[in-house]
């Protein structure tokens, strides 16, 4: 009878706290958003199910938790913890990414650029709520809409708020159509919604394989921290557009980044454990994230009705929101709106240059401030 | 851990602004770049292309017989035909 009784104080039933219950509950609301929404599945749904897995009450004295040094758990963690996931997701991205959209308009990756302000002001407003640096550095990377670099940066900088930041980063991203549409419409007039884009010219092959090897050079010498995660798009780039590695493109952009999706996904889902996830400073995390979001899609409009003050061929300034990465969603909102005002306006191909622009451009925003935060 | 230090004060300590300031001149300066450098890359290809000219890959020109022109040309009638049959049927 006692060991019984001693085994049932161990079950989960005796030990769950009010907020594991409502982290299981989360966990399942991003499960059901997921399905019946479709709202990002391939992260939510995973995320969903490792929260569910990490709000059940660990035993003392047994390494189940993924912050119990040992546990199976904890070896999976590794990856987030270390900041080796995102790299190797950026290796499958690069695999998958056509940047011919924006070799053959080079001024539209200055929208990637304006829209990366989001990340910078939301590091003002984490600063002013009273967190460290290291602390609003890695909030403010939301604002890069990209979930590996948000999870790379807060590995680095502040390894305690990864949950929170990892959670708010893809939360929103799956919200960039609701998010994005009404701060474009309201910064925008109709004609400004209606201008219509010069078809995008012919890239060359040589051009495409250049690129990766050029850009890499680039943004490393400028921004050494962003060589991991910019080094790894080019090189997944480079073995799509070599047309010599075709197998080993279509591993990258296909097993090997779903085999790490799984992983990052289910890992950060088990670090949302009640006790270390809901806290006031998660609150104020998700109130920066929406912040920053909106404060990205603002600077990337804003910035392409700036440029338009000086050009004679006028740019769609809707483009200018698909400065933040969350690629393709921003580019799809683009093309929904731009749609919705003139039927005959095709813009997804011309968002897609600021789009796979503010990848690049938000992968060097947390080279500079990982080698700015650096003790 | 939320810092004590809260407001403009913390935003001076953390050196909010010079971070941002810097943050946004090195990010505008690497993208400049790589827009200036895609800018020129086709003048430059043209260049590299003088001594080490672009293969272009020949695709041969499929061989029609010609006595299979009248079947072809009855197909694609017939294929037509139906095409816009069926599209009044729909409408």
């Amino acid at each position: 009878m006692g060991v019984l009784l001693e085994f049932l104080e161990t079950t989960g039933f005796a030990t769950m706290t009010l907020g594991n219950v409502l982290m299981i509950v989360i966990g399942l609301l991003f499960i059901t958003l997921a399905i019946t929404k479709h709202y990002e599945p391939l992260l939510l749904l995973p995320i969903g199910f490792g929260a569910i897995v990490g709000n059940i009450p660990s035993i003392p004295g047994m390494a189940l938790s993924v912050y119990d040094e040992g546990s199976v758990l904890n070896y999976l963690y590794f990856g987030v913890g270390q900041g080796i996931y995102p790299p190797l997701i950026f290796l499958g991205i690069g695999a998958m990414t056509d940047f011919s959209a924006m070799l053959s308009s080079p001024r539209l990756v200055l929208l990637g650029a304006a829209a990366q302000m989001g990340i910078f002001l939301t590091l003002i407003g984490a600063l002013y709520m009273g967190f460290t640096p290291e602390e609003a550095g890695a909030i403010g990377i939301i604002g890069g809409a990209d979930g590996p670099t948000a999870i790379f940066l807060s590995a680095k900088l502040a390894p305690h708020l990864i949950g929170a930041i990892a959670v708010a980063a893809y939360s929103y991203m799956a919200l960039v159509p609701v998010i994005q549409p009404p701060i474009m419409k309201l910064l925008t007039t109709h004609k400004e919604r209606l201008i219509r884009m010069p078809p995008p010219r012919q890239v060359s092959s040589r051009e495409r394989i250049v690129f990766p090897i050029a850009a890499f050079l680039i943004a490393a010498l400028i921004a050494p921290g962003s060589l991991a995660l910019v080094g790894m798009l080019m090189f997944g780039n480079l073995l799509k557009e070599s047309g010599v590695t075709d197998r080993l493109a279509d591993t990258a952009r296909h097993a090997f980044i779903d085999i790490v999706t799984v992983l990052l996904g289910f890992s950060v889902g088990a670090s949302t454990q009640a006790q270390t996830f809901l806290t006031p400073q998660s609150l104020s995390i998700f109130g920066l994230g929406a912040l920053s979001f909106a404060i990205a899609t603002a600077g990337g409009v804003l910035f392409a009705k700036f440029l338009n003050l000086f050009t004679r061929n006028k740019i769609n300034p809707l483009l200018g929101a698909a400065g933040v990465s969350a690629v393709p969603d921003s580019a799809r909102v683009v093309q929904m709106v731009g749609h919705a005002e003139d039927p005959h306006n095709h813009l997804l191909m011309h968002a897609m240059a600021p789009n796979v622009a503010g990848v690049i451009g938000s992968a060097i925003c947390a080279g500079i401030l990982w080698s700015v935060m650096v003790k | 851990m939320v810092d004590p230090q809260t407001g403009l004060q913390n935003i001076t300590a953390g050196q909010g602004l010079a971070i941002t300031a810097v943050g946004m001149t090195i990010v505008f300066a690497a993208l400049s770049m790589i827009s200036l450098f895609i800018a020129r890359l086709p003048g430059l290809l043209r260049l590299v292309a003088v001594v080490f000219p672009e293969a272009v890959a020949a695709t041969p020109r499929p061989k029609v017989e010609t006595d299979e022109l009248p079947a072809i040309a009855a197909a694609a009638a017939a294929a037509y035909h139906v095409t816009r049959g069926a599209g009044v049927e729909r409408a």
